[in-house]
């Protein structure tokens, strides 16, 4: 057991800045691509330009939606962070611009959550706040001198950050559905069957319970093999492997590859040297005869052991609320639970207006379109904004007082839809501490894993 | 540090190794496009195209050719309408039972493989304008050569076409203001005139949608575009499931149009009816009968779909089958009981629609009802098992 003394000497000691320079360079370059692919796809206007009400997160909702010339020009700038990250050119700014962007774009609207847009978030913050322009960077080449290695718990707080990924995401797969039914595994296989070569076995049921309990174990334990130096190559090409199916599979975009290229950040900080034959040897010497880090500030060290508390901890929230975080949601963002749920809705409110007998019946498409409907109809916090808006459109349309209540029906990893919420309660008048409006998961077990195997004409 | 070297070079050959490795698996199971039977999904396309679009269709054109015939001798009056009006509500009785067969040419070119509007170019419904219509009698637009090229939907196809065959003679459908009636030259048009300009516009908007169903058909037909066999191989999209969810979009017609527009809002359930019933509402306000004729039809053609083939035709691979297939016969068994329910609303409402809407209230909103049960099964459990990605969700990456 090491004692603090001992654990502040390792964590100061100096190591080469090299691993976190590749690091850099590969996630602005990521980065800077999957900005490249929002605007060539067009998403920029699908997602934002064409909606007509957006989801705000709690605490978030001055941050405004721009107009078609500045959700462009924010893209553009966010665009320039990353490759400034990427060039190292005035580092700092090109991190702030870039996070500071990324940022707006995904608080614009809540249905736009994903778990690896938060990863870039946090991720390319703590980047943006380490030195990893000291090296291989235009910086350096215009303020040569600023040395060649970090101290070592630079690197330890980046590989912290992807372990917390891994490890709740297996934890969050340490439950029924997935283990005992590989669903939704199952569902999603099924779908793709057209797959060339191993497409026609895939709708076997055995194929998705090997691929659950595999994916499991791969993220519980992945952090440890990277750790172990003997195991740190094979499990790096498990990383690879396993990115691979996940990017073949399923329509993660930037996942895979964003987390293929930082967890080389568990490799020994010089590795990048070996690849890099010119100044390889002055290079090596000079971190060799690097002189110790002075401890940081107390505040820093602080500010970092925070923030691993919270990140450790933040994700577990759910099984403080009680209940099945997929079918409630409470604690299901930012905490992790990754391709955990195939969950489809069906809203419709239902208002009721002073002075006229029968409710109307409100559908969502009204506001919403197909993407933000999709993503709305299985998430009660999202239910209520939007029944939120209703009353105001109701209001603002002379009608006065409304009550606005839902009809919402959700099936969850194929089990027969159910209530959601509960029909009674008008959601414009909830309580915050109010409880039991959203009604309990349904009993029973998701759909079954396929009966139907492979059938004899696929395997022709 | 002697051993320093070939470690690295080790961990090199790994990395290597193990990169070109997970390329190759990507690329080689990335291509989409292999010839070889790939699974029910795919025999389904395989299936749906001969089985349900193409005499779909194939109906449609017989009766729009028929339309067409029997505008030829109208004079464009209301007391020899009779049978133009029959030859109408025959075609568009077929066309409703196509409404949900949204996939390939019919569909929007912004979001179909292989979408050509030639929906749209046949029956832009709801979107309408019928005030369009009168304004292009008045200016004799309709007669210009360049007149389909450069109108806008509304202003032609079965829609437009409703107006002038169902319309009433001696009435425009534009507001007061409009420069029609603001300047009189509506009101300056005696009967013969109008009627002569009404019948000349018909039958250039029925050779129209005659001319435009016949490429609809050819678009599908083998000895045409052959769009059904692109469907079977799945060629354009993204993967024999790309295929499978561009066709289930039209089932949602269902949702977004049966229920909400075509039910809900003259019901007064929708709150875009300002009052208690909005009988004006209906799809066919001008036609007693077909609005409940139209319903009729987007259900006959939602079941189509669903079980693969036509009423009366030989059993197909329908959508049923794929989801028996993943293990919900329940989920099939609920989804026939709400459509027996939606029929049995539908066959409970007599005389017109906006006559039901006032004197059956009720019974209308059993049949909305009964929509939404078939639209929610649809909405949750249907897209949950199939797995089915809905329109624009592609515009986004998951998880």
């Amino acid at each position: 057991m090491l004692r603090p003394a001992h654990w502040m000497a390792r964590a100061t000691a100096p190591v080469d800045a090299a691993s976190l320079a590749v690091a850099r360079i590969a996630f602005g370059l990521v980065l800077a691509g999957g900005l490249v692919r929002y605007l060539l796809t067009g998403w920029v206007d699908e997602v934002f330009v064409q909606p007509s009400f957006f989801f705000k997160y709690p605490g978030f909702e001055w941050v405004s939606v721009p107009g078609p010339t500045g959700l462009y020009a924010l893209v553009g700038v966010s665009l320039a962070g990353a490759l400034g990250m990427a060039l190292g050119l005035f580092y700092r700014v090109s991190a702030a611009l870039f996070v500071g962007g990324f940022a707006w774009l995904n608080l614009m609207d809540l249905t736009n959550y994903l778990n690896h847009y938060y990863f870039v978030l946090i991720f390319g913050a703590l980047l943006g706040l380490l030195p990893a322009h000291r090296v291989w960077s235009l910086d350096a080449r215009r303020r040569p001198g600023q040395g060649l290695t970090v101290p070592a718990w630079m690197l330890w707080l980046l590989r912290f950050q992807i372990a917390v990924v891994y490890v709740h995401a297996g934890l969050a797969k340490v439950q029924p559905d997935w283990l005992l039914h590989a669903q939704p595994l199952s569902i999603w296989m099924a779908a793709r069957t057209d797959t060339a070569i191993i497409g026609p076995f895939l709708g076997a049921p055995w194929v998705a319970y090997a691929m659950a309990w595999t994916g499991c174990l791969y993220d519980l334990t992945i952090v440890g093999w990277l750790l172990w130096k003997p195991s740190r190559p094979f499990a790096y090409a498990a990383v690879w492997v396993f990115h691979a199916f996940t990017h073949l599979f399923f329509d993660i975009g930037l996942f895979p590859i964003i987390m293929t290229a930082v967890t080389p950040l568990f490799f020994a900080p010089g590795w990048p040297r070996r690849f890099v034959r010119r100044g390889r040897e002055a290079a090596q010497a000079a971190v060799a005869s690097a002189a110790r880090f002075a401890p940081p500030p107390r505040a820093v060290v602080a500010a970092a052991l925070l923030w691993c508390a919270f990140q450790g901890l933040w994700p577990l929230r759910s099984h403080v609320y009680g209940g099945d975080v997929l079918w409630h949601e409470a604690g299901m963002r930012f905490a992790w639970k990754v391709m955990l749920r195939e969950k489809q809705g069906s809203v419709t409110y239902r208002v009721q207006v002073p002075g006229r007998a029968r409710p109307y019946e409100v559908s969502p498409n009204r506001y919403l379109d197909w993407r933000q409907h999709s993503e709305m109809s299985g998430q009660p916090d999202l239910i209520v904004q939007l029944a939120h808006h209703v009353e105001a459109d109701f209001r603002q349309r002379g009608h006065g007082d409304v009550a606005v209540y839902a009809d919402a029906w959700v099936s969850l990893n194929g089990r027969p839809p159910a209530r959601l919420l509960d029909p009674t309660v008008d959601l414009t008048r909830l309580a915050p501490d109010q409880t039991g409006w959203i009604l309990p998961r349904p009993d029973g077990p998701p759909l079954s894993a396929r009966s139907a195997v492979v059938h004899p004409r696929s395997v022709q | 540090m002697v051993s320093a070297q070939p470690r690295g070079q080790g961990l090199g050959r790994w990395l290597v190794a193990a990169l070109a490795g997970a390329v190759a698996l990507t690329v080689a199971c990335d291509d989409a496009a292999s010839p070889v039977d790939l699974g029910r999904r795919q025999a389904f396309l395989r299936s749906v195209g001969p089985n349900v679009f193409v005499p779909t269709y194939a109906a449609f054109a017989r009766e729009a050719a028929a339309l067409r015939s029997a505008l030829q001798g109208w004079d464009g009056q209301a007391d020899s309408a009779d049978a133009p009006r029959a030859a109408f509500t025959a075609a568009m009785t077929a066309w409703q039972q196509a409404e949900v067969l949204q996939a390939g040419p019919a569909g929007s070119s912004l979001l179909y493989v292989g979408g050509a509007d030639l929906r749209d170019a046949l029956y832009s419904w709801p979107t309408t304008n019928p005030c369009r219509v009168d304004q292009a009698l008045v200016d004799q637009s309709y007669a210009a050569d360049d007149y389909l090229r450069t109108a806008l939907v509304n202003g032609y196809g079965l829609d437009a076409l409703a107006h002038l065959v169902f319309g009433a003679a001696d009435r425009n459908a534009c507001p007061a203001q409009a420069a029609i009636n603001a300047d009189g030259t509506w009101a300056a048009l005696d009967a013969a005139t109008l009627a002569g300009r009404r019948a000349a516009f018909a039958q250039r908007l029925a050779a129209h949608v005659d001319e435009t169903a016949q490429a609809l058909v050819s678009a599908w037909s083998p000895t045409g575009g052959d769009f059904a066999g692109q469907l079977g191989e799945a060629q354009g999209f993204d993967g024999v499931q790309a295929g499978l969810d561009q066709v289930a979009w039209g089932l949602f017609y269902l949702d977004r149009q049966l229920k909400d527009v075509k039910i809900a809002f003259p019901a007064g359930i929708d709150p875009s009816c300002p009052t208690d019933q909005c009988p004006e509402a209906v799809e066919f306000p001008d036609a007693p009968g077909l609005s409940l004729a139209a319903l009729r039809a987007n259900l006959v053609g939602f079941r189509a779909l669903f079980e693969g083939h036509l009423p009366g035709a030989p059993e197909q691979l329908g959508l049923d089958d794929l989801l028996a297939d993943e293990g919900a016969t329940d989920l099939v068994v609920e989804l026939r009981a709400a459509m027996d329910a939606a029929d049995g609303a539908l066959a409970a409402l007599q005389g017109s629609l906006a006559e039901a809407v006032v004197a059956q209230p009720e019974a209308v909103q059993a049949l909305h009802a009964a929509t939404k049960t078939l639209s929610t099964l649809l909405k949750t459990r249907v897209v949950t098992v199939l797995n089915l990605t809905l329109p624009q969700e592609g515009a986004a990456d998951n998880d």
